[in-house]
């Protein structure tokens, strides 16, 4: 009796080292109740059970061997036990069965995250040192009678992680397991610059302000002599501001290579 | 009297069916190449002497007179076509003869102001001048040869030639002897030279030499536009007592009492009128009789006037050589057409 005690107690103490190790957080509750009066009831109920939990252990081996190992991506899978208890652990193929996770309690109800491969998962509960399973899931009955719960893993469990993201936003004790990368972020209103100007276009393509008889004519003594016009220019008509009743109206016209630049004085 | 073998080799040239014409030949060809330039002008046409680009000046015949005239001065040239609103039509040409036509003819004294000179309209005075001679505006069209545009120069006795295309009736260009000079003078290198170039002036004769028009210093300028009007020339000599030329008068002069407004003191003596001028011209252009022809050529293409003052030893005044003399020597003189003596 006493052996069975102190062995279980130092396997309790492993998986509280094991617990550290993950970063999982644990709670302040005691783990063994030793001042209780029902603790009479937990020794005699385990001596009278210790052989059916090995006939249980060695019954899922066969399970293990069976199981198809892939290599796919592992989903994030939500793992809940809705009914009560004080400890309750997961184990399933997806581990060989080894090891117990932990489920962190939350609100009314335990709950842990397990990353698992996509395909099918047999899983059961350790509840406050007994294995049961969860009659509201789907459930499997090996050869041997054991019955186990099963789950399949496929890219649309995401949606019950978002789920679950929504719903830890409600509990502060929650914030911990999922949040965003550190960071400012901030959503600034785009404003364009006022330093852009927008000039109006020009009133005069700029080569017509060259008028050709403004220019000097030093490159002979003959006056009547002009230089080469832009073809932009030709018969284009320029007026000089009226001066003692007189307009003088010009304009350049071509004949054949050779250019003429016409004046004519008009009376108003 | 003309025989069949003169009239032969003549009938190539279109304007000989001109009734007015007197063909007559000076000499036998002595030289094969004399006809050279004639040949060179019958292969250009008045299109190749057209500047590239060029300034022409056009007046509606309702201008004032005296506005005209400052416009001219303005735009430093020396005549413009007549546009008529009208007939729409160049009716005519008006130049500086036009002025100093109008200066005769109006003249009084300096107190009083010429008032033909100030409210004439262009087509007033037009209608005037047509009274005593009635001319239509003689023009070329581009695609004429220059020999026509020569001949037309010297026979109808002006110097300025409107050249009209004929599709639009616009003017292109006023062609004048300097111009034609001046082309020779460029594009002349391509072809030989006649060897009559090498004789002197006295040997040829090319000028005029009897009865110069001469104007002396002592008198007025008033006179000098009498001698203008009568004469038909386009420069004067101004002579001291001695004979000896000391200064050239000639139209543009007479142009520029518009730009300094004294054409009311035409009294004044050529002395003054010269010392007057802003435009003062070194030393008057001379030839001498022993200079060759193509020397005087030279010279005149070259200082870009319209004739040459030939003097002696002594510069006292021997003869006048200019450019209407020269083409007639050089191109159509050869070619047996005697349009400057007609």
């Amino acid at each position: 009796m006493g052996n069975t005690s102190s062995e279980r107690t130092g396997m309790g103490q492993e998986k509280a080292n094991r617990r550290d190790s993950r970063g999982t957080k644990e709670g302040d509750r005691p783990k063994i109740l030793m001042d209780s009066p029902e603790d009479a009831d937990i020794f005699h109920g385990e001596d009278l059970k210790a052989p059916l939990e090995k006939e249980e252990f060695i019954e899922w081996r066969p399970d293990l061997e069976g199981s198809e190992k892939t290599d796919t991506l592992d989903r994030p899978t939500v793992f809940r036990w809705t009914g009560a208890g004080k400890e309750v652990y997961i184990s399933g193929s997806f581990n060989n069965w080894t090891n117990k996770i932990p489920l962190i309690r939350s609100q009314n109800n335990f709950v842990a995250i397990v990353d698992l491969p996509e395909g099918e998962h047999q899983y059961k509960f350790y509840v406050d040192g007994l294995w049961t399973h969860d009659p509201t899931e789907p459930v499997v009955t090996n050869q041997l009678g054991t019955v186990n719960n099963i789950i399949q893993v496929k890219k649309t469990d995401f949606e019950v992680f978002d789920a679950l993201m929504v719903d830890s936003q409600k509990c502060s004790d929650m914030s911990d397991l999922s949040s965003s990368p550190p960071g400012p972020y901030h959503q600034d209103a785009y404003t364009p610059k006022q330093e852009e100007k927008f000039k109006s276009p020009p009133i005069l393509p700029p080569h017509l302000l060259q008028v050709i008889l403004n220019k000097d004519t030093g490159i002979s003594c003959d006056p009547a002599l002009l230089p080469e016009p832009n073809h932009v220019m030709l018969n284009h008509l320029y007026a000089l501001s009226i001066k003692d009743g007189v307009m003088v109206l010009s304009a350049t016209h071509r004949y054949k290579k050779k250019y003429v630049t016409t004046l004519l004085y008009k009376p108003i | 009297m003309l025989g069949p073998q003169t009239m032969d080799p003549l009938t190539e040239f279109p304007f000989m069916e001109d009734e007015g014409l007197t063909m007559k030949r000076t000499g036998p060809l002595q030289d094969p190449d004399a006809d050279v330039y004639a040949k060179f002008f019958m292969s250009h046409c008045c299109y190749d002497a057209i500047p590239t680009s060029s300034k022409l000046v056009v007046f509606d015949t309702t201008l004032q007179v005296k506005k005209a005239f400052f416009a001219l001065v303005a735009n430093g040239v020396r005549a413009a076509p007549l546009w008529d609103d009208k007939l729409q039509c160049f009716v005519g040409m008006l130049t500086i003869t036009d002025f100093i036509n109008i200066l005769h003819r109006y003249y009084k004294s300096p107190l009083v102001q010429i008032y033909e000179l100030e409210e004439h309209k262009i087509e007033t005075w037009r209608e005037t001048y047509l009274q005593y001679s009635v001319t239509s505006l003689i023009s070329i069209a581009p695609d004429s040869s220059l020999f026509e545009a020569i001949y037309s120069l010297l026979k109808n006795k002006i110097h300025r030639l409107p050249v009209i295309d004929p599709e639009t009736g616009n003017v292109l260009h006023i062609l004048t002897h300097k111009r034609i000079l001046k082309f020779l003078h460029i594009f002349g290198s391509m072809i030989p030279k006649p060897r009559f170039l090498q004789k002197r002036i006295e040997e040829v004769e090319i000028g005029t030499f009897k009865s110069i028009a001469t104007v002396k210093e002592t008198e007025t300028v008033y006179d000098a536009l009498t001698i203008f009007v009568e004469r038909r020339v386009s420069a004067l000599p101004v002579v001291n007592e001695q004979g000896k030329v000391v200064a050239l008068y000639s139209r543009f002069d007479v142009i520029n009492l518009a730009a300094q407004k004294t054409y009311n003191h035409l009294n004044m003596t050529m002395a003054e009128a010269i010392q007057g001028r802003w435009c003062c011209i070194e030393g008057v252009l001379k030839c001498y009789p022993h200079e060759t022809l193509e020397t005087v050529i030279d010279r005149i293409a070259e200082a870009e006037v319209h004739r040459l003052v030939l003097v002696d030893t002594e510069d006292v005044v021997r003869g006048i050589v200019s450019l209407s003399d020269l083409l007639q020597a050089l191109v159509l003189t050869p070619a047996g057409v005697e349009a400057l003596f007609s």
